[in-house]
């Protein structure tokens, strides 16, 4: 049987109610007749700015729930499914809020960070459906503390055979040990570069040329060293891109919470729009 | 297999890269604190100082990053505001560069406030009237988590009127702010234009069962434009002794379906002659006359000008004493002036021997006669018999009765003598019936000619075939509706909400403006406007 993806969960369970939530707002939308223009100010546009925000909040305590680990409340690939496909529909609900008016302004930022906020969730799923197959299929079922245990085993290998050889083949050796696996920040991402064992490579297979066998031995080990690096590379290389957009992710819906909470403060200060109580006990039913 | 020791290089390195990426909680709390403070914190700091510099500096911290900005005091802040007596700017240029200016919602607007950041909490372009102060939130906006105030608006809008005389209606329905029709914020169209197409669905709350909230009320029901509207009801003057009585004895009378209602004007002015398309006699020969000759529009492209004797008549209407033999007319005033005008013209004459006239060639006088009567040249009273009093005695009776003022006006003849002290106080009197002064004919409404100018004066009045200046020429409600349908979109036709046509704040007959509502008790001693007004 197939695993259900995030997804798919439940039968797509999220996606119909995210569906629901978005086809339900834009019927709202049409048929509403703003007394001017739909704004946000309205009693639809109220109402949509209520459920976008609390939309926001309760993404937000996604991040709150996946380290309850004692928690109970749901299980966390539901509180994912469920992050991923009403997060999706926060951004039908939110843009009728604004009815399409935009400026240079704290409310416009709201928007526009939610939707980069949105765009790198987006992101953020197929990263995570596409890459940790390929991850998985690149460490072959063995821990990473694993793959480098093979890396010490062969380093050790290589010490034992450069023994009694020139001193510039045990440099070549040595150095290959002592590089790092990854080369920095910018190597994680899969930056290119020249490792010492990629030089001592080559040079052993130059020696190797002149027919001495212990030599082409030592390449051979070498080599497979090599290989092994490439193939730990890679998988960090996909676990740094997979981990790079939660840096984006959650800091912007963080900055989001905080521009939120000018937008909603700004607009109450002033009391923009019409549906609120006046002091006359009356509550306008047209924005 | 060689020793695994937990700190060498390659374990400690696989270690590190595992350890998932850093930065995610800093990033967050400095996003979170840049937020805040930048788009909450300081916008209300602005808004609450403006462009104090001295208050905001006596502030911890905020006042060193702060100091040195443009001082703006308390008082420049108030004095931001309009004064409602002036011209506004927009007035002062031609009326095509406002009109152009309402057109863009992109306008620029100065930001007084520190560093512009009123303008950040600005959720959209204000009316184009509002436009100076836009990023100046609390020039209207007097209190924080507060809705405008009426009396916020108030402080400029002194002149606004009410929907109805609140001392006589009440209803609870009519209890609503500015704000609850005027919604700033919204574009850079007027308010009233705002509403000029967007209200209508409301008021049929009230006026769909009028009586219930005002039994005394002569409104009917109305719901709709297009199926629930009575006819219009036209204001005519009725019939009054003066002048001054006639101006001000006006009502409105419902048009009837068929046939025409008839205004006492007492004026004589049949318009199917002035317009008969074969042209009428003037001094320069048959001309064909228009609409537009005597009517001249107003520049509101509502009203007309006021026809008047002098630039619309008398250039074939002339009041001529003696047109054989020279230009001179009398005046067109009172009967005092006519008379007094005939007696000192014929004495002259007789002290002189003859009729004094100028040098400029005489002028071809318009007889005017009834059909049947025959052709006869103007009459001349210099050489007749008698005296010169019973001369201008004669000159008076034909042109009272027969040339010049009989054909306009309703004359009746009267017991002398006349005015006391006159020079015409011995020759024979007449009383002129006052005739019924300019008035609006639909108060309650706005027309604008300007937007109909495209359609011919005709297809709303029938004047071409009006014998009589007492017929009222106003058009009824089913020509309005070839074009206008009602709240519903009708192939072809207008939609039309009340206020395409009715305005919320009538323009009562009373001249003093009443406050759309009485300033709130508690509100005011509070905020800019409530200042203003107590300052005055």
């Amino acid at each position: 049987m197939t695993q259900e993806s995030i997804l798919s969960l439940g039968g797509f369970r999220y996606l119909k109610w995210s569906l629901l939530l978005a086809v339900g707002s834009i019927v709202a939308y049409v048929l509403d007749e703003p007394r001017t223009v739909p704004n946000g100010g309205t009693w639809l546009g109220y109402t949509l700015g209520i459920i976008g925000a609390l939309l926001i909040v309760w993404l937000i305590l996604f991040g709150m729930r996946k380290r309850a680990y004692r928690s109970n409340l749901g299980t966390v690939r539901g509180w994912l499914s469920a992050h991923v496909w009403l997060g999706l529909s926060l951004l039908v609900v939110a843009t009728l809020h604004t009815g399409f008016q935009f400026g240079i302004n704290v409310h416009t930022l709201a928007y526009t960070l939610m939707v980069l906020v949105i765009v790198s969730g987006i992101w953020g799923v197929s990263v995570y459906m596409r890459n940790p197959s390929l991850m998985s299929g690149l460490v072959a079922g063995k821990s990473l503390q694993q793959h480098g245990d093979l890396l010490k085993e062969l380093d050790a290998e290589s010490r034992n055979m450069a023994k009694g050889m020139g001193e510039e083949v045990q440099r070549l050796v040595e150095d290959s040990a002592n590089g790092h696996i990854v080369n920095g920040l910018f190597g994680r991402f899969g930056g290119p570069g020249r490792c010492a064992t990629d030089i001592a490579v080559a040079a052993l297979h130059q020696m190797g040329l002149q027919g001495d066998k212990a030599v082409r031995d030592l390449y051979a080990v070498q080599v497979k060293r090599q290989s092994q690096l490439q193939r730990m590379r890679g998988f960090l290389r996909l676990k740094a891109w997979t981990d790079v957009w939660l840096i984006f992710h959650v800091p912007a819906s963080i900055g989001l919470l905080a521009v939120l909470i000018a937008h909603i403060v700004s607009v109450l200060f002033y009391y923009n729009g019409n549906v609120l109580y006046d002091g006359h006990g009356l509550i306008y039913s047209r924005g | 297999m060689s020793g695994h020791t937990p700190d060498d290089p390659i374990t400690v390195e696989i270690h590190k890269l595992q350890r998932p990426m850093g930065g995610r909680r800093l990033a967050s709390w400095l996003l979170f604190a840049v937020g805040i403070v930048g788009f909450l914190v300081a916008p209300v700091l602005a808004s609450i100082y403006g462009g104090d510099a001295a208050a905001v500096a006596k502030l911890p911290v905020i006042g060193t990053m702060f100091a040195g900005s443009a001082a703006d005091s308390q008082a420049q802040l108030e004095g931001r505001r309009p004064d409602p007596q002036a011209t506004p700017d927009y007035a002062k240029g031609d009326a095509a560069s406002f009109y152009q200016l309402a057109d863009m919602t992109g306008y620029k607007s100065a930001a007084p406030t520190i560093m512009a950041l009123d303008r950040w909490w600005n959720p959209g372009p204000v009316a184009v009237a509002h436009q100076p102060w836009a990023n100046d939130c609390r020039v209207c906006h007097s209190g924080a988590f507060t809705q405008v105030k009426d009396a916020d608006c108030l402080s400029c809008h002194k002149a606004i009127s009410d929907h109805v005389d609140r001392k006589s209606v009440h209803d609870a329905r009519l209890d609503v702010r500015c704000a609850t029709c005027h919604l700033d914020h919204q574009g850079g169209f007027g308010l009233a234009q705002q509403n000029k197409h967007a209200v209508g669905r409301d008021c049929a709350d009230c006026h769909g069962d009028i009586k219930k909230s005002y039994a005394k009320t002569e409104t009917e029901n109305v719901r709709d434009f297009a199926d629930e509207h009575p006819n219009f009801r036209v204001q005519m003057t009725q019939s009054a002794p003066t002048v001054d009585q006639m101006r001000v004895a006006l009502k409105r009378v419902r048009l009837p379906d068929a046939g025409q209602l008839s205004e006492p004007t007492n004026l004589k002015f049949p318009h199917d002659v002035h317009l008969d398309k074969k042209g009428i006699g003037s001094p320069d020969g048959k001309v064909v006359m228009k609409c537009a000759n005597c009517h001249k529009p107003d520049p509101d492209g509502i009203n007309f000008k006021t026809v008047n004797m002098k630039d619309h008549c008398q250039s074939c209407h002339a009041l001529k004493m003696e047109p054989n033999l020279s230009n001179r007319e009398v005046p067109h005033g009172s009967v005092t002036e006519v008379l007094d005008t005939l007696a000192e013209f014929y004495s002259f004459a007789g002290s002189v021997g003859s009729v004094p006239r100028g040098p400029e060639p005489l002028t071809k006088t318009i007889v005017i006669k009834r059909p049947g009567e025959p052709d006869l040249p103007p009459r001349s009273f210099v050489n007749t018999p008698g005296n010169n009093m019973s001369r201008a005695s004669n000159a008076a009776v034909e042109l009272f009765e027969k040339t010049s003022c009989a054909i306009c006006h309703e004359v009746k003849r009267l017991a002398g003598p006349g005015k006391a002290g006159t020079p015409g106080r011995n020759l024979p009197q007449w009383s002129v019936a006052p005739i019924a002064s300019d008035h609006a004919w639909m108060p309650k409404s706005e027309f604008s000619h300007a937007s109909h100018a495209s359609a011919k004066c005709e297809s709303c009045h029938e004047a071409g075939k009006s014998k009589k200046a007492s017929d009222v020429l106003m058009p009824g409600i089913e020509g309005c509706r070839d074009c206008h349908a009602g709240s519903k979109p009708v192939s072809d036709k207008i939609v039309s909400e009340c206020s395409l046509c009715h305005g919320f704040h009538m323009p009562t007959a009373k001249p003093e403006p009443v406050p759309a509502k009485p300033l709130d008790k508690k509100v005011a001693g509070r905020g800019l406007a409530a200042q203003r007004v107590a300052s005055r």
